[in-house]
């Protein structure tokens, strides 16, 4: 019996704390009858075996107080989704294009030791990340334990003719995904930002041995280019506020593609996109450097501009592919 | 792989089936125990760590009442249904004639469809 004992007492502290003693009385009786049970079938005590085996069967102390246990889950089946969203949204499409377009350049140009600022940033992301996810995950779980109520009254109170209008068959088109859409406007807001910031206030950054700044071509397409970035803003607003109207969205992103070519080719041209001064180096290192950064930002033209080549196939590609028919559209599902 | 999906369908199957099998069963006082040997003598296999929360939950829903009493020198808690669940088990029934009666329909049709009868 000291095995029951034992066991009883591994189950206690994993059950409910008003109901612990009322449980473990019934659990002790039940499997003492069942001892007693099994020893007059045998005829005889049963040995300490014998009594492993019944508690065994019983299960892990963890098993037997889990069923005593309410519903264990921090947010639940009709909040999940939704979370999941949420968190995807935030931590993947707004916090880290901030961070890499927006916190990561400004530290960088505007620090007295880039390198060690953007270590810095670099040592803080995980503690930045968690935070966000714990703040999204608390949201939520409050919404889950104090709202189910409201919610779900909420839930039942809806009108199937809200629903969107199906499109016609012959307008086969995938809607816009919501994330890309809100990327697209978050990255347009982010770029044209940035654009304004470095070339209206900060065009020119001192490095201690080099001061390093913008050459005239950026300041004399300041416009045109700001024009380029901000172009993408109501295509992410379309993508998200309109997302049937795939055949627009997809127009206008051919069309800023198309206008981002032209404006690489004309500032690629210029051949010098940086300039460089120093007083504590001389002339001829001072080309070196400059030879070298130019090089840099040559290769990145090249990168970009097969980068821009690419999404402009994909984008005819999706509009070519609207009037391609598709085999289920005969059963009336054509617009699913 | 094929007798795990067996085995989740039929426990849950089973599930709903169990409240009607312990509240029928407890018309008659019984404890936990002697509930599950009568149970498994009618062919009704309750897992001790289902059956007991089980009766824990139907009676904070008040289709249940419970009382500890000494038998054979031990401590016991009896349970019984409550006149609600009286009630209860009396539409329950009838819904799982209903189910029952339907269930069979549909299948001798499908039946009589697969084998041309």
């Amino acid at each position: 019996m000291d095995l029951i004992e034992r066991y009883l007492r591994a189950v206690k502290p994993l059950l409910p704390k008003a109901q612990q003693d009322d449980i473990l009385a019934e659990l002790s009786e039940d499997l003492r009858s069942q001892i007693e049970d099994r020893a007059a079938d045998l005829g005889r005590e049963l040995d300490e075996d014998e009594v492993a085996a019944i508690i065994k069967k019983r299960g892990l102390p963890i098993r037997v107080a889990s069923a005593y246990l309410p519903p264990q889950y921090l947010i639940g089946p009709l909040w999940f989704p939704l979370y999941r969203f949420i968190l995807k949204l935030v931590m993947l499409w707004v916090q880290l294009p901030v961070m890499l377009w927006i916190v990561a350049p400004t530290l960088y140009f505007t620090s007295p030791d880039p390198k060690s600022a953007l270590l810095g940033l670099v040592s803080r992301l995980p503690a930045i990340a968690i935070t966000t996810f714990g703040i999204i995950t608390f949201i939520f779980v409050c919404l889950e334990r104090f709202q189910f109520g409201a919610l779900k009254t909420s839930l039942d109170d809806w009108d199937p003719r809200s629903l969107p209008p199906l499109l016609p068959v012959t307008a086969q088109i995938q809607p816009a995904l919501r994330s890309v859409a809100i990327s697209e406007l978050v990255s347009a807001i982010g770029v044209s930002v940035a654009w304004v910031y470095f070339v209206r206030f900060h065009p020119s950054v001192n490095f201690d041995i080099i001061q390093m700044s913008l050459a005239p071509v950026w300041r004399n397409n300041f416009w045109p280019i700001l024009l380029l970035f901000m172009s993408g803003i109501p295509v992410g607003c379309i993508g998200l506020f309109r997302p049937l109207s795939e055949r627009l969205h997809s127009s206008l992103r051919l069309a800023i593609h198309a206008g981002s070519l032209i404006f690489m080719a004309a500032v690629f041209k210029a051949g010098t996109w940086i300039e460089i001064t120093s007083t504590k180096r001389s002339a001829v290192q001072v080309a070196e450097i400059l030879k070298g950064y130019n090089l840099g930002i040559r290769i990145a033209f090249v990168v970009v501009t097969i980068i821009v080549l690419a999404q402009i196939v994909q984008e005819v590609r999706r509009i070519a592919s609207f009037k391609t028919p598709r085999p289920w559209a005969a059963n009336g599902l054509a617009a699913l | 792989m094929n007798s795990d999906r067996f085995e989740n369908l039929r426990l849950e199957l089973r599930r709903g089936c169990l409240v009607l099998a312990v509240l029928a069963q407890l018309r008659t006082e019984r404890y936990g125990y002697v509930l599950r040997k009568a149970l498994l003598d009618q062919g009704m296999d309750i897992d001790e760590n289902t059956l007991y929360p089980l009766l824990r939950r139907l009676e904070t829903q008040g289709l249940l009442v419970s009382q500890w009493r000494e038998q054979d020198k031990r401590n016991k808690r009896f349970y019984r249904v409550s006149a609600d669940g009286e009630v209860i088990l009396k539409q329950l029934l009838d819904e799982w004639n209903a189910i029952n009666s339907s269930l069979n329909r549909v299948i001798a049709e499908s039946d009589a469809v697969v084998h041309g009868v």
